[in-house]
Order: structure tokens, then sequence, then C-alpha cells
């Protein structure tokens, strides 16, 4: 019971929780602080969750608008930045199944980096020297590496995001995604074994 | 098969989230095989390009475009604030959905209420007997009106003949009375040519007799009728059909005589069709009297007989009576509508042919 207690204490203290509480009597200045302090974050988990920039900033303006309609509902159980990440989350998801759905009915767009799948990749001149890597510019390894997380499942992606890119605690990502500790740690492992693997597919011997 | 083991712990081994035991076995595996500590490399590497992916930063236009959203939400919802509380804001849709409630309301309880309506027996078997009360009377009431003065007229006369020639014997006028109504019944339009003639006078006092007669044999037998109970006057009118058919006919053989003296106005027009179907040649009578312009349309319906009675222009009847042949036998031909001007009161009966 002490412990539960406990846990709740923790996580309803909360930073957010001043400003939070102004919102919810309508003061708009206190959520504009609030979105000036989240929407980096929040940016950059949608941008890792869709791989597309443009697409992640639509998101992230439905994410704190969505925010902004239910604060009136938000009753503090877990924190306010968990909350947010966790619409965030389920935009990018919903943004990812439209993007699907539209790049099937167009066919093959060069615009769609989330979409390159197993074609592109393959597509790539096999690794003839074994440090490539030294040889690609810093930038062309991050654009492959988001490559490869695209091809992963969601359920798999969404932890390595927001475990090994935004360095949230277990706690928290089981906050977020309302996921036992377990099944978190289970996934996580999972999805870096498939990065890696797929890492050394398109960049040769890491 | 041991390496496939091991490599699936391996992420699990890094992130030192094995038991000491499992660990122990993994480092001393490493130790000794090359590829798998070459996988525990490949995968710290991994997790440094994630931890190296760089963040992107968000347009500046960022919070100003997601505040003009959420502003905007703001005055929408101010603006439901203020039709909900606001008595100005919601007066004039609240008007518009209160009437639209009343015609919903009324169209309702009228649908409530039509079919008890309907159900009920009453009306359309006590219409036609006040029918039967009314529209014969204004036309026997003005000819014994009209007789009344004609009758003066006629003494009057009397006596100024009877300065120049002798009245004739009382039991011989009697007989000629009797022998001139009959030739009245058969050439109405004669009668008033007939009234003027000096030996009618003893005629036109039977006629005062015979006309007030009627009325004094129907009221008591009606007056009856009426105080029965509907249950009782419904079966009282079915026994009472042929009974009431004889008064008709009493009535209609009146009629000639009231129209022959007054002439002013019209008794009913009454016919009879015998048909095959009794029920589709009413529905077809009615569409007539309709099309004929005909008012007060009232359907009766007895066992076997379909009885409509309707107000009609005199000009009209006669197209309607044409009307009436092509739907079945016409039995009793009605008085001639020629001679009338307005209104004439029609009564169709429709029989079944046996």
């Amino acid at each position: 019971m002490s412990n539960k207690e406990e846990e709740k204490n923790r996580l309803t203290a909360d930073e957010d929780y001043e400003l939070v509480s102004l919102c919810q009597k309508g003061d708009a200045a206190a959520f504009e602080a609030l979105v000036e302090k989240h929407q980096k974050k929040i940016l950059n988990i949608a941008y890792r969750m869709i791989g597309n920039y443009e697409e992640a900033c639509e998101v992230v303006q439905d994410a704190f608008l969505a925010a902004y309609r239910a604060v009136g509902k938000f009753r503090g159980e877990s924190r306010f930045s968990s909350w947010l990440c966790a619409i965030a989350i389920n935009l990018s998801k919903n943004r990812r199944k439209q993007m699907k759905i539209r790049f099937h009915r167009e066919g093959s767009s060069i615009d769609d980096p989330a979409e390159t799948e197993d074609g592109r990749l393959k597509r790539d001149p096999p690794a003839q020297e074994p440090s490539i890597v030294d040889q690609l510019e810093k930038k062309e390894v991050q654009v492959k590496v988001q490559e490869c997380m695209n091809l992963l499942d969601d359920e798999y992606r969404e932890v390595l995001v927001l475990r090994d890119v935004q360095g949230f605690s277990y706690e928290e990502i089981c906050d977020i995604l309302k996921i036992p500790d377990g099944t978190v740690k289970s996934r996580l492992f999972r999805a870096r074994d498939a990065l890696k693997d797929c890492l050394k597919k398109a960049l040769g011997d890491l | 098969m041991e390496c496939k083991g091991i490599r699936e712990k391996l992420s699990a081994y890094l992130e030192g989230a094995l038991p000491s035991e499992e660990k122990r076995l993994i480092e001393e595996h490493l130790n000794s095989c090359q590829q798998c500590s070459c996988a525990v490399e490949e995968l710290k590497k991994t997790g440094e390009f994630l931890k190296n992916l760089e963040g992107v930063e968000p347009p500046a236009w960022m919070t100003k475009k997601i505040m003009a959203s959420v502003r905007a939400e703001q005055e929408k919802k101010r603006g439901i604030f203020q039709k909900l509380f606001y008595p100005l804001h919601i007066k004039v849709p609240i008007e518009a959905l209160a009437t639209v409630l009343i015609a919903v309301l009324a169209v309702y309880v009228f649908r409530a209420v039509e079919p008890e309506m309907k159900s009920i027996p009453v009306p359309p078997v006590v219409g036609p007997i006040t029918t039967r009360e009314e529209a014969p009377k204004p036309s026997r009431e003005p000819a014994a009106d009209t007789l009344a003065p004609r009758a003066k007229e006629a003494i009057k006369e009397q006596r100024r003949s009877d300065k120049d020639t002798f009245a004739p014997a009382p039991p011989a006028g009697a007989f000629q009375a009797r022998q001139e109504e009959k030739s009245s019944l058969a050439r109405p339009a004669e009668q008033p040519l007939l009234a003027k003639k000096r030996e009618n006078v003893a005629e036109s006092q039977g006629e005062l007799g015979r006309a007030a007669e009627p009325l004094k044999k129907q009221e008591p037998s009606e007056l009856k009728a009426a105080s029965q109970s509907p249950l009782q006057e419904r079966e009282g009118l079915a026994l009472s059909d042929t009974a009431r058919d004889t008064r008709e006919r009493k009535k209609m053989a009146a009629a000639p005589k009231a129209m022959g003296t007054a002439a002013i106005k019209p008794g009913p027009v009454q016919v009879l069709v015998t048909v095959k179907d009794v029920r589709g040649a009413s529905g077809e009578v009615e569409t007539f009297l309709g099309q004929a312009g005909a008012r007060n349309i009232k359907k009766e319906s007895h066992e076997g007989r379909e009885v409509l009675t309707a107000e009609l222009k005199a000009e009209s009847v006669r197209e309607f009576l044409d009307k009436l042949k092509g739907v079945g036998e016409i039995k009793e031909k009605p008085v001639s509508p020629d001679i009338a001007e307005g209104n004439i009161s029609i009564r169709v009966e429709i029989v079944s042919n046996p």
C-alpha cells in the first residue's frame, strides 16, 4: 500500500503541475509555456517515429491541440510530459498508417523516406570495403539508421525511440506506453538486435 | 546452437539485466567466441548510433501555429458557452425548436386521436337521421307555408267565383281532387296551372291535409328512433330499413308535389342504383360526386347497400346522372332537375344485384 502511494506521489510530483492546472482554468498563456517547453522533445519523438520532418511537425501540432482539448480530463495520474508523449506516439502511429495507405495508393514516392521497405536498401551497392562507415558522412549514417528504424514494427520502434534515442527511464516508458517493465525490455532488446542486423546490411561492418 | 542462444541475450547482457549466473556464462562464451564478441561490439555501436542521432529543432513558427489553433479552439468553446448561457443568443434557436416541437406534438396528437374518431360509429349513423329530418322538412315546410297563402288565395277566388257560378258539390269536389292528385303526380310541372283553376279549392285543401299527414306519421316514429340508445339505434336502423324505404318513397311522392306547388327549393333527388359490386360502385359514385363539385358528401353503409347523400349544383345534376348510368342499372329515376337552380340535395342508394 505504502509503495503504491509513494509511486503515486512521485508520479504526481510533476514539474508542470502548476502550468497544467492553470491550463485547466483556461489560461492560454500557461499552455503556451508548456508548448515552448515540450515541443522539441515531442517533435523529436514524432520525427523518429515517422521519419519525416514535415509530417512530424504536423503531428506535433495535432498532439498539442489534442492535449489542449483534453487537458480538462488530465487527472495527474502520470506526468504531463508522459501524457503528452503518449498522445504524440499514438498520433505518430496513426500518421504512419495514413502514409502507408497513401503510399499504396500513389505507388512509390521518392519524398517518402519512411516507405523505403526492403527494396531501397537492397538496391544499395554491396559494401566492398570493411570501413565504409568512415567514408560516409555522419549525416548519411544517420539517414541509414532512420531508414532501418522505419523498417521496425511500431511496438519495437517506439521503445527504441523512447529509450535509446530520447533516454527515457524504463519507468517513464512503462508510464507512457502503459505496458509492463518486462515487456518494455524484451521489446527493446529485440529492437536493438533487429536494428543491428539491418545496419550491418546497410553499412557493411559496423 | 550455443551462439544463437547467447546472441539473443546479448542485449540484456549489455543492459545489465541478466542474473549474475547467466552473465558469467555469457562472459565466458564471449572470451572464447570471436563472432559473438563481434556481435556485442556491433550492438554497442548500434546503441551509440541511436544515442548520437541528432535531434531536430522545431520550426520557429511551431509555437505560434499551435497557439493560433489553440486560441481558435478557445473561441469556439467560448462561443458554445455563450450560446448555452446567454439568453439572447439562445432565444431564437429555442423559439424555432419550440415551434417544431409543437408542430410535431400536434401531428402526434392528431395521429393518436384519428383512429378513435374513425372507430366511433355514431356520427355517420346519426348524421343521416338528422339530414332525413332536416332535408325533407325545408322542402315540405315551405311547401306548407306557401300552400297556406295559396289556399287562402284559392278560397278568395272561390268566393269571387261563388258570386258568378255555383260551387261544385263537396263529394264531387273531393273525387275530382283525388283525380287531379293522380294527374299532378304524373305531371308535376302542370301543377301550378292546375292550382289556378277555380275548381281546385277542394284539392288544395286536401293537399294541405295530406302534406301535414306524413309529417304527423313520420315524427313519432323518428322521435322513437332518436330516443333509442346507439346500439339499439343501429339495430333499429337495420330493421327499419324497409320501413324507411317506404317512407322515402312517400317522401319522393310528396316531393314533386312540393316542388310543383313551391318550386323554390327542390326536394332531394333520389336515385336507386343496382350494381354487382356495391363497395366499388359506391367509390365510383363518390368520385363522380367529387367531379361534379358536390358538397357535404356523406356516406352510409349498411348490409349489402350503400347510401350517399350530397349537395349538388343543379347544373351538374344531369351530367352526374348520366355518369351514374355507367355504374349500374338506375331503377328509380329522379325528378327532372332542370326546373331548379342552386343546390340540389341528392341521395344515391346503391344496392347489390341479387
